[in-house]
């Protein structure tokens, strides 16, 4: 795209810059820095700060650089007397009241405000009068600890509330000098993207809770690195302090995060030194824990597994995980099943998810800032992809694109969207509506954000975005994984019916080309999928079962049946951060390494690979992923790959896998192969239990992490007005919920969004478990505890 | 909170404010006020069914409510009474007629009478009487030349529980001075 | 003398607020005349070859204002500026609370000449007099047919939205307000863009005061040649003059441009009081620049005043004599500026709450002379150097003051008072 060019001179030095562009960004091109406070590339312009005045000539008065676009021939000066001067004068201003407590702020040696002091400052303050004092170390939210003495009210991070996540939370009250940055509403500023405005802010006004008073940032050594905990894949940087993880912050990717990061990705870190942490491998020895060494603990799994083997045949073992894993892991881990354990059974499906990409209409991140019409389909986009729902709420309010969402839980959009609640059932006969089809008809780029959940939803989604393509749109299918690289382990085949690079395990050639490279005879057939392996399992037939990285108690949707496989399969091998509910059940446990412990590659949820380099020591015993697989299949007498370069070699030739991209599968399996699921509980009395997501639930790492923990959701269930008033429910009531015998209490909720006769729950809750109830049951509820009336 | 009475009982002029803008945000200050002369100062839950009637955050309505310094979002007295503070009415005498009003109401500026009749106010922004300096407002209705002796009358008609626009009638400025 | 009033004509004298009563007095006479016999176009250029110059401080014309609206299919609105709060200025209010009719008549025209989408009136929270007055009046006309659909059987339709403020001086400035009216804080917008390309909601807008929308509908019905054989060349027409402070009959009153400020206080406002000799005259609002005893021959126009050194602005004219103490007007000022500072520019938020805070000192006696040194330089930190013009405002009477009164800031800061009183008024 050519764009039209104009000339400025900046200080004597002339630029050739686009047309249009921001002064203050223009003078870059000649090379020229003009100081700013307000002004943020990334929100919108309002030269409020005053810092950014320079003088233009032919203009009367000084202009702000930051909202004054550039013309043809512009002639501009940032180093004359007058503009030094106003620069002297907005710090002498700025400080007037600030407390200078520069060394006890977390920001000095970063602080925008401390350098352009210096550089741009005057020697000294003029004022006389005592600093006016204001309230110091207000907790803001979860995770945000606010000066408001040190504020400079550029209302960076009022913009960013009100712009980037529209929330409208965070705003600025009062007038004049008694302006303030508040969430006015007395509600704390609990947004999941509210550690960006620590970023923002240009003092040391907003401050991380987590990371506070812990480092200087000259003593932080940085890293950067990939973001784990969804496959939005955003980029950060890792601040180390003499090995410690200390923080953790955004590393702009235009195509993925955009700059921002959300909460979970920014404050759940801190476990990876946390008590909880799992540092040796364990071993049960009547009925408890005790610590081994690695070499015990490989010896006693070569040991069971090869006797499984022997006496049962390979296909006696099941193996369960991998969305977690880099690419490499994943590679080895279904090498491992299936050269060394002998078994096909090998699936990183741990919850409800079947498929986690799709070659037929493949689709970028960041094509949703440019779309004409997004549908997001069973799936609430900031539960678990968030910063991709950033994306979402730009492109919706700023009104270019059309968004509905389709599913059993509605989003909590401000701009408008179209609603089309639907059970899951119901799902594929809404996407084949000719509504939904009309609607998206005609444009121009489409673009499809589902959950991955259910094959008949994948055959309808097919269906309509054929048919959308065949009326000329552009049309891509993102789906969001429940685990951050679900697309790299379907790819590295670690699935029950393909081999890497979606080879069909039953395909004659596919098998051969795998056999030549491994050098061994694969194991016959196609493999079980999780489903099956736990109700083998449960049903006493297999022998063996390996889980790695996979909290099954927490994310498979029937609780019950992981309880009587873990229980029923004679021998157990959890490999993961922590002793999970699951891990529990294991008879060895294999302590691995946390994300910055380790090297390798992870796949976004559009397919790039980025590459990560490990960042730290592991703690304790702790071993990678790679490791451990490459250590057990030694113990099992098999070399699993000689060389990274001979594995990277292997990966390519079998799976695809090229720098940047990996593969997405291949249609057949979007539209539905395999077997149909067992439909949803029939209909009945109640109202229908809808298990949504919450960011910060799951059994994992925000269990696990002790400064995290707080801002784990509580159980409640969510109503509709309707119902509550039908039901006699106030919200804050604590309510039981019950089907099928097994009832659960919770504190109702009383929300607009939730989709009427149903009723929400979280999934994912240690102390709650939403998958102890049957899928799509109908729940009776009982109020326990009414709040008491309010007097008014 | 279940939504203050006016959300109710004003449902058709709601609609009709509404109305009156290309943009339903516009309603916003109207709304305020409408809450205002209900309650004689906005609460809570006013802020929250403005929100609610709009479709925006609290957070929002109170950001714009607080830069308005006639909404008020505390109790106030059934009269208000505003002395102005500006240039003209300070020369004139404004202070010594704030000495006199607190003096005679037993509070200080700020403050309500303990039996909820009066509040007592001072204003930066002058209220544009300046020919009556120094001037006050009872609930927004202007009086000026406000001498103490004048004050006090108003103040005994205040007590009888006399209607502001009337009390202004008697001690408002007149538009054309005779010469 | 008996110079015959335009827009107060009948005020005090007739209820103008009655329909029927304005009619009599040839009310929508004008509005008549336009839809019959004259296209907007007409109207505009009537208005511009009068040279109507703004009234609400700046001085500029309303005819050249109209004609920068982009003719691009977007909704044009137009806005009456009655947000009157400019210190020592108070004729809107007496327009609108007596003449109502006048400015509803004045905005139809307005509204005409610009092919406006919809009119708003922006009143002050504090005029609720005059918001439930303009609320009876635009009824009324509505009766009659002079608002709404098809005015008068033409093609012209028109609604009025009356639009109350809530007590903030930043909303009389234009983009404030339209910040304000748009259900937002009052926070003024940086120009350009100016409200003539974009405006309320983003479309064009036009925003005048409430005293030059009430010219109007006198150019319409007498023609420009009248207006322009009123007052002087350049500031044709008459201004009321809003007159307060130290003078025996304070109030409005309406002369030609160009009446000389003693003709304004000895004829008119009555003279200073008994035995007092004057000291300083602001001749346009808080922001004004003193004039001083030296100047009462110069012709109150926009031009002469100008280059007297003051501004006409508002034409609201305060009196300082003998008794006043300076210092502690400034102190005024500052105070009253730091209350209303929007709060979004760094000089403006911080400056005005400093300068309140040196002047408080000094006037107590706590000042020194750095401080003097300090209130000086502000100027050029304060001055031209924000989104709006609240900032220059709060610096430029300051400025004046301290050259010309220096020896009160002195007697000041040396620990003697200046020996006049009047007290500082609290607000809690
Ligand atoms: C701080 C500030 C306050 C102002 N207050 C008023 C006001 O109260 N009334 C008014 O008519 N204009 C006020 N103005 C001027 C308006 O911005 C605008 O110029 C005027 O309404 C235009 O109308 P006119 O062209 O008819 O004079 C103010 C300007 C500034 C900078
Ligand atoms: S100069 Fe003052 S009042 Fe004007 S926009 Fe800036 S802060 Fe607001
Ligand atoms: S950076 Fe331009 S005004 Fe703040």
């Amino acid at each position: 795209m050519s764009q039209e060019m104009v000339t400025i001179t900046v200080n004597g030095r002339q630029a050739q810059v686009p047309k249009g562009m921001l002064l203050v960004e223009a003078a870059k091109y000649a090379g020229i820095d003009i100081p700013v406070f307000c002004y943020h590339p990334k929100l919108d312009p309002v030269g409020v700060c005053r810092m950014c005045l320079v003088e233009v000539e032919g203009q009367r008065k000084p202009v702000p650089a930051c909202t004054t676009p550039v013309a043809d021939g512009m002639v501009v000066r940032t180093d004359t007397p007058v503009v030094q001067r106003l620069q002297r004068g907005v710090i002498e201003f700025l400080l007037l009241n600030h407390p200078l407590d520069c060394p006890i702020c977390d920001k000095g040696g970063e602080c925008p405000l401390q350098d352009q002091t210096f550089r741009y400052g005057p020697p000294q303050g003029r004022s006389l009068d005592p600093k006016v004092r204001k309230p110091k170390a207000v907790d803001l939210g979860n995770f945000i600890v606010f000066d408001q003495e040190r504020c400079i009210l550029c209302r960076r991070c009022t913009r960013f509330d009100h712009e980037i996540t529209q929330e409208d939370h965070l705003v600025i009250t009062q007038r004049a000098h008694e302006n303030r940055v508040t969430t006015a509403d007395g509600a704390p500023f609990n947004s999941y993207f509210s550690g960006n405005t620590i970023e923002l802010c240009p003092v040391g006004a907003l401050t991380s809770d987590i990371y506070r008073f812990k480092a200087r940032p000259w003593d932080l050594a940085r890293v950067p690195f990939v973001c784990t905990g969804c496959p939005a894949g955003c980029n950060v940087y890792l601040d180390f302090r003499f090995g410690e993880l200390l923080r953790v912050i955004s590393r702009d990717n235009p195509e993925l995060d955009g700059g921002w990061l959300c909460d979970r990705g920014r404050f759940n870190y801190r476990y990876v030194h946390g008590e909880e942490r799992l540092r040796r491998p364990l071993v049960k020895k009547d009925g408890a824990f005790v610590e081994v060494s690695w070499e015990e603990a490989f010896a006693e799994i070569a040991r069971r597994l090869r006797q499984v083997r022997r006496d049962r045949g390979g296909a006696a073992i099941g193996a369960i995980g991998g969305g977690r894993l880099t690419n490499e892991e994943a590679y080895l881990f279904q090498k491992l099943v299936r050269a060394v354990f002998g078994s096909p059974n090998v699936d990183w499906r741990v919850g409800e998810q079947y498929i986690a990409s799709s070659r037929e209409f493949p689709g970028r991140i960041s094509d949703i800032s440019q779309a004409s019409g997004i549908l997001l389909v069973d799936l609430l986009p900031a539960e678990r992809i968030p910063v991709v729902d950033l994306r979402i709420r730009r492109a919706a309010g700023r009104g270019r694109a059309l968004l509905a969402a389709v599913g059993p839980a509605m989003p909590t959009y401000r701009p408008e969207f179209k609603a089309f609640p639907a059970r899951e059932e119901e799902i594929p006969r809404v996407l084949a509506s000719e509504e939904l089809f009309e609607l998206y008809r005609g444009r121009s780029r489409v673009v499809v954000l589902w959950s991955g959940r259910g094959r008949a939803v994948g055959a309808a989604l097919a269906a309509l975005l054929r048919r959308l393509k065949e009326a000329g749109s552009e049309v891509s299918l993102l789906i969001a994984g429940e685990q951050a690289n679900a697309w790299g382990a379907e790819a590295m085949g670690v699935h029950p019916e393909r081999l890497p690079g979606y080879a069909p395990v039953l395909h004659e050639g596919a098998r051969r080309l795998v056999e030549q490279a491994w050098q061994v005879a694969l194991p016959e057939g196609a493999g079980l999928d999780t489903a099956r392996m736990l109700q083998r399992a449960a049903a006493g037939r297999l022998e063996a079962l390996y889980l790695v990285s996979a909290n099954l108690m927490a994310t498979f949707p029937d609780r019950q049946l992981v309880e009587q496989a873990l229980s029923k399969v004679p021998f157990l091998v959890v490999q993961d951060l922590f002793l999970t509910e699951t891990a529990k059940h294991a008879d060895v446990v294999l302590p691995a390494a946390a994300f910055p412990e380790k090297s390798g590659r992870y796949t976004a949820m559009d397919g790039t690979v980025q590459a990560v380099e490990q960042a730290m020591e592991a703690e304790g015993d702790a071993l990678s992923d790679r490791e451990i697989f490459a250590r057990l299949a030694q113990a099992m007498g098999v070399r699993l790959y000689a060389s990274d370069q001979e594995l990277a070699w292997e990966m390519q030739h079998l799976a695809g896998a090229q720098d940047g991209r990996l593969a997405a599968a291949p249609a057949e399996m979007l539209a539905g192969e395999g077997e149909e699921e067992p439909a949803p509980a029939a209909e009945g009395e109640g109202l229908v239990l809808v298990p949504v997501e919450r960011l910060y639930a799951g059994g994992g790492t925000a269990y696990f992490d002790a400064e995290f923990r707080r801002a784990r959701p509580k159980a409640e269930a969510r109503f509709h007005p309707e119902d509550a008033a039908r039901l006699g429910i106030a919200a804050g009531a604590a309510v039981e919920l019950a089907a099928g015998g097994v009832s659960q209490r919770y504190e109702a909720a009383v929300d607009r969004s939730v989709v009427a006769g149903t009723v929400q729950v979280p999934k994912g809750l240690f102390e709650a478990p939403a998958n102890a109830f049957a899928k799509g049951a109908r729940v009776a509820v009982t109020v326990l505890k009414p709040v008491a009336e309010e007097v008014s | 909170m279940s939504a203050p009475a006016w959300v109710e009982k004003h449902k058709e002029k709601i609609e009709e404010i509404i109305a009156r803008y290309p943009k339903k945000r516009s309603a916003l200050m109207p709304l305020l006020h409408l809450a205002q002369e209900e309650r004689g100062w906005i609460a809570d839950e006013d802020i929250e069914a403005v929100a609610a009637i709009l479709g925006e955050t609290k957070s929002v309505v109170e950001s714009v409510c607080s830069f308005y310094s006639l909404f008020y979002r505390r109790p106030m007295g059934k009269y208000v009474i505003t002395v102005c503070g500006n240039i003209t009415c300070g020369l004139s005498g404004a202070q010594e007629l704030v000495d006199h009003l607190e003096r005679r109401l037993g509070i200080k500026v700020g403050e309500t009478t303990p039996d909820g009749l009066i509040t007592l106010l001072v204003t930066g922004e002058c209220i544009a009487a300046c020919d009556g300096a120094p001037a006050l407002q009872v609930n927004l209705e202007y009086c000026g030349n406000v001498t103490p002796e004048r004050a006090d009358e108003i103040i005994e008609l205040i007590k009888k529980g006399e209607d502001p626009a009337a009390i202004s009638d008697r001690f408002g400025i007149p538009p054309v001075k005779a010469v | 003398m008996a110079f015959e009033p335009v827009l107060t004509k009948g005020i005090g004298k007739l209820d103008l607020v009655d329909i029927e009563v304005y009619e009599s007095q040839g009310g929508y006479q004008a509005l008549r005349k336009a839809l019959k016999q004259m296209t907007p176009e007409d109207v505009h250029n009537e208005v511009k070859k009068a040279n109507l110059r703004g009234r609400g401080g700046a001085g500029f014309p309303a005819g050249i204002k109209w004609g920068f609206l982009p003719d691009d299919g977007r909704p044009r609105y137009l806005c009456c500026n009655a947000d009157e709060s400019e210190p020592g200025t108070f004729n809107n209010k007496m327009l609108i609370e007596y003449n109502p009719h006048l400015l509803i008549e004045g905005i139809l025209l307005a509204a005409y000449a610009t092919k406006a989408a919809q009119s708003f009136i922006y009143i002050r929270g504090e005029f609720k007099r005059g918001y439930e007055t303009l609320v009876k009046a635009l009824a009324q006309a509505k009766a009659k047919g002079y608002v709404g659909r098809n005015i008068l059987g033409s093609d012209f339709s028109q609604e009025i939205t009356i639009h109350r403020g809530a007590g903030a001086y930043i909303c009389g400035e234009e983009t404030g307000l339209l910040s304000s009216l748009e259900g937002g804080r009052g926070e003024p917008r940086i120009k350009p863009p100016f409200p003539a390309v974009s405006g309320l909601y983003g479309c064009p807008t036009v925003v005048n005061n409430v005293e030059t929308l009430c010219n109007v509908p006198f150019i319409v019905d007498r023609g420009a040649e009248w207006f322009l054989s009123i007052g002087t060349e350049k500031s044709p027409g008459t201004k009321i003059f809003s007159v307060s402070g130290k003078v025996r009959r304070p109030g409005n009153y309406e002369l030609p441009l160009g009446v000389t400020l003693r003709e304004l206080l000895e004829e008119h406002a009555g003279g200073l009081l008994p035995g007092r000799t004057l000291k300083a005259v602001q001749p346009g609002g808080a922001s004004s620049p003193v004039l001083l005893p030296e100047h009462l021959d110069i012709p109150l126009d926009f031009d002469s005043v100008q280059a007297a050194g003051s501004i006409l602005g508002t034409a609201g004219v305060i009196v300082f004599d003998d008794t006043v103490c300076m210092v502690r007007t400034a102190l005024y000022y500052a105070d009253f500026f730091s209350h209303e500072s929007c709060g979004q520019c760094t000089p403006c938020r911080e400056g005005t709450a400093w300068t309140a805070r040196i002047l408080r000192r000094i006037e107590q006696g706590q000042g020194t002379e750095h401080d003097l040194e300090v209130l000086r330089s502000l100027k050029e930190t304060m001055s031209g150097t924000t989104i709006c013009l609240l900032s220059d405002f709060s610096i430029t009477y300051l400025q004046s003051v301290l050259k010309h009164f220096e020896d009160e800031f002195k007697a000041h800061v040396h620990g003697r008072s200046c020996g006049l009183h009047a007290r500082e008024v609290r607000s809690a």
